[in-house]
């Protein structure tokens, strides 16, 4: 990639902020559908959430560094383990945007972007290390990053304390913006929106009455589908069977045998790319033939690829409309091809418009920390390459999700 | 060496330290006139502080010590001394401080824990101690045990024999290990868990409990006084039965029979995005983003910066202010990162500086508040 950026020289097309009017705070939270609300009967002694949470604290004052050479921003992306591959996709759009920002001037035309990678470790409350080191020892001025949710809760809780801005791109934990810690927004969609989305689908257009849920068996499995089984249960079709599955396992033989024994009308499938791929040919191995959906963490090119014909007919959450998207779109597609000739996925176009969001705010606010935070907080709705994102007041991208399905190994549109 | 939390139950309990004696039925200091603190004064660098950020204060008998973002820092007689990592220090920003029976300093930093005895620092980390994690919230030593909330779990050291127990969500009820403040009491620790509400470990039986806010939705707090107003806890305290909950969405108080919610809005809290909070008898001291405040229960007593550089002091009663005063001096600022307060003084770190307060007619003392009143645990 490092070879073709001098032929990048005609950068990405400005971030801008949108004309479209923000969300309403005193609309549901996170534009929940009046039928999915929680304790919809019931008045709330009180919401949260209806502003946008402030830093109160001092520090915009403080005078800039005049000593800089370059401007150090960090980013926090896992280079192995089992989202090693989508890290390279990550690391890709943040490297891709820093590269536009730079062939453009850099920093106000005066100093050069730095990026400094840390790896996302994959111990427990190893990212709030990892951001006290990007502080202490390369100076950054903001963070992408981290990748896994439960890095990037570690990871916001420090933030108060260090009080850097951080732009998150990959999670889809509803919790990661729900803490009202004025440090870190989110431009990817949530589990919430995918978890209404496909109840909707599944429930409401599709009239699926006995449901199975088939999740991993960790943190991603069991926050993620959390939206979605309360929606169920809201719309009076409460799953009938959950069954899970292990990172490594490879066959499912009981699991696959209780989803047949129960009637299952349907299965959403929950989990990284290769093993939700591998319980998906399972299912089809095994007799399953009813419909099958997941979120968008399984619209991407690594399940696709590894999922092959057993997930032709899958219906997926998408986290934008290329179609819908338009130009911007198709333009960054086809930058990105000049560089990669892998496709970005909607982790590489994230990590992408997620670090252009940081550098706009750092090229606005100057080098001071809580002013770059201000700048990120500022704008409620930003068109961004995928379209607009639409900000709620945690700062939490509502932008609705869509719906497509897998045909021929590709993802095509659906109602 | 690590001890097993089984076998650590018996050790605690073992210790004495509070029997095992019933936390929520305890001895109640006569009820307090509404705290009143009428002067204030403060210091920052100018002064001798490392950083105008001060994240912690300890008031002792004879001596103030304060926790920076660039530092620790001790006034004795009237004169400020820094320590940083040059001096051993395990890491610029002091993120608590508590002193242990034997007199010894703990320090708690954003990498590693640290113990200044006889004027050096000894420094614990996670690769060499049964630390958790680097990022250690809130420290708290009781008797002869150290108790460190870390982003990855609770640590207890038992400085007897230099064994640690330590827990996360693979053996306690904690979801996730995210630890942010812990609160210690007779025969109970209460920890306050990022987006778990508090948890309980009673300390005799190995037994923990939890408490969430029952509606379990985040955006909301459904109903009024049925537990934690929220799951996102900023810090806990314990004093004479009394347990306290700051949230960044207000703030809870539990007596063992029934939780209660405050909220800005009704009650006068300095906001409801609360980064500390201490306890003495049935007292609380808040610290916020919006000022401090002290806080019984029924009287909330806020004090914010007025546009002159005085101070408003605004005191409500039944949901609502039933009277406002002035004060000519005021805290450094209303950015309030941690109160530690007494009958008769108060210290408060701000993002501006240290700020000391106390009852007109009393004069300024030097630094003599209440010894007991650390962490908000006694």
């Amino acid at each position: 990639m490092t070879l073709l950026l001098p032929l990048l020289l005609a950068c990405g097309p400005a971030l801008a902020p949108a004309q479209e009017p923000p969300p309403d705070p005193q609309e549901p939270y996170a534009e929940t559908p009046p039928e999915l609300l929680p304790y919809r009967s019931t008045e709330a002694y009180w919401r949260f959430f209806t502003e946008p949470p402030q830093f109160r604290g001092p520090g915009r004052d403080d005078p800039e560094p005049v000593d800089l050479e370059e401007v150090a921003v960090g980013v926090v992306a896992p280079l192995s383990g089992p989202d090693e591959v989508l890290g390279r996709r990550f690391l890709a759009g943040v490297r891709m945007a820093v590269a536009e920002a730079n062939a453009a001037g850099g920093w106000r035309r005066r100093l050069p972007y730095r990026l400094v990678v840390r790896e996302e470790a994959q111990a427990w409350g190893a990212a709030a290390s990892t951001a006290v080191e990007l502080l202490d020892e390369e100076g950054v001025w903001g963070i992408v990053g981290a990748f896994a949710d439960r890095h990037s809760h570690v990871l916001n809780r420090v933030l108060l304390k260090i009080e850097l801005p951080v732009v998150n791109t990959a999670g889809t934990d509803p919790t990661l913006t729900e803490h009202a810690i004025p440090w870190m927004v989110r431009v990817r969609p949530d589990d919430r929106q995918n978890g209404y989305a496909l109840a909707r689908r599944i429930f409401e257009r599709d009239g699926r009455t006995r449901v199975a849920v088939f999740r991993s068996n960790d943190r991603y499995g069991r926050v993620g589908i959390q939206e979605f089984e309360d929606a169920a249960r809201r719309l009076h079709r409460p799953i009938l069977l959950e069954v899970r599955f292990e990172d490594g396992q490879t066959a499912w033989p009981e699991e696959i045998a209780r989803i047949r024994e129960v009637g299952a009308d349907a299965v959403v499938v929950w989990g990284r790319a290769e093993p939700a791929a591998r319980v998906v040919k399972a299912l089809r191995a095994g007799g399953v033939s009813v419909p099958l959906y997941g979120p968008d963490r399984l619209a991407d090119p690594t399940f696709l690829a590894a999922a092959g014909p057993a997930a032709e007919g899958m219906i997926l959450t998408h986290p934008f409309d290329p179609a819908a998207a338009g130009e911007g779109w198709r333009d960054f597609a086809r930058r990105w091809r000049q560089l990669s000739e892998e496709e970005p996925g909607p982790v590489g176009a994230y990590a992408y418009e997620g670090t252009r969001l940081l550098l706009r705010a750092i090229e606005e606010a100057g080098l001071n920390r809580p002013r770059i935070r201000d700048a990120l907080f500022s704008h409620p709705v930003i068109d961004g390459v995928m379209g607009p994102i639409r900000f709620d007041p945690t700062f939490n991208n509502v932008a609705p999700v869509r719906l497509v399905r897998v045909v021929g190994g590709r993802l095509a549109p659906t109602d | 060496m690590k001890l097993s939390p089984v076998l650590l139950a018996f050790s605690l309990a073992a210790a004495g330290l509070r029997g095992q004696a019933d936390p929520w039925r305890q001895p109640v200091e006569p009820r307090r006139p509404a705290l009143l603190y009428d002067r204030f004064e403060s210091f920052d660098r100018s002064d001798g502080l490392p950083s105008d950020k001060v994240t912690t204060v300890l008031a002792l008998a004879d001596e103030v010590w304060v926790g920076t973002d660039h530092g620790l820092a001790v006034r004795r007689d009237g004169t400020w001394r820094s320590f940083t990592p040059d001096d051993g220090l395990p890491h610029r920003y002091v993120t608590s401080l508590s002193l242990d029976e034997r007199g010894d300093l703990w320090i708690s930093t954003l990498r590693g824990l640290a113990r200044l005895s006889g004027g050096r620092f000894q420094v614990y980390r996670q690769t060499d101690s049964g630390l958790m994690n680097d990022v250690v919230y809130h420290v708290v030593a009781d008797g002869p045990l150290v108790w460190a909330a870390t982003a990855a779990g609770l640590s207890c050291l038992d400085t007897r024999t230099g064994s640690w127990a330590l827990w996360d969500h693979e053996n306690s009820i904690m979801h996730e290990p995210w630890c942010y403040a812990l609160a210690v009491g007779p025969d109970r620790t209460w920890v306050g868990v990022w987006g778990g509400g508090v948890v309980e470990l009673e300390r005799s039986t190995g037994l923990w409990r939890e408490y969430r806010d029952p509606d379990g939705e985040m955006e909301i707090d459904l109903l009024r006084d049925d537990g934690p107003i929220h799951d996102v806890s900023s810090f806990v305290a314990w004093d004479q039965g009394v347990l306290w909950q700051a949230t960044y969405f207000g703030l809870s108080r539990y007596d063992g029979r029934r939780w209660r919610s405050y909220l800005a809005e009704d009650t006068g809290l300095p906001g409801n995005f609360l980064n500390h909070v201490s306890a003495r008898g049935h007292t609380a001291f808040l610290a916020g983003d919006q000022g401090f405040a002290v806080f019984d229960g029924e009287t909330c007593v806020r004090y914010r910066r007025a546009p002159d550089g005085g101070c408003e002091v605004s005191i409500w009663r039944d949901g609502a202010e039933a009277e406002c005063r002035h004060l000519d001096t005021a805290p450094a600022d209303d950015y309030v990162l941690w109160a530690q307060g007494g009958d008769s003084e108060v210290w408060l770190a701000t993002g501006r500086g240290l700020s000391h307060g106390w009852r007109e007619g009393e004069g300024a003392p030097s630094p003599a508040p209440d010894q007991e009143n650390q962490d908000g645990n006694h």
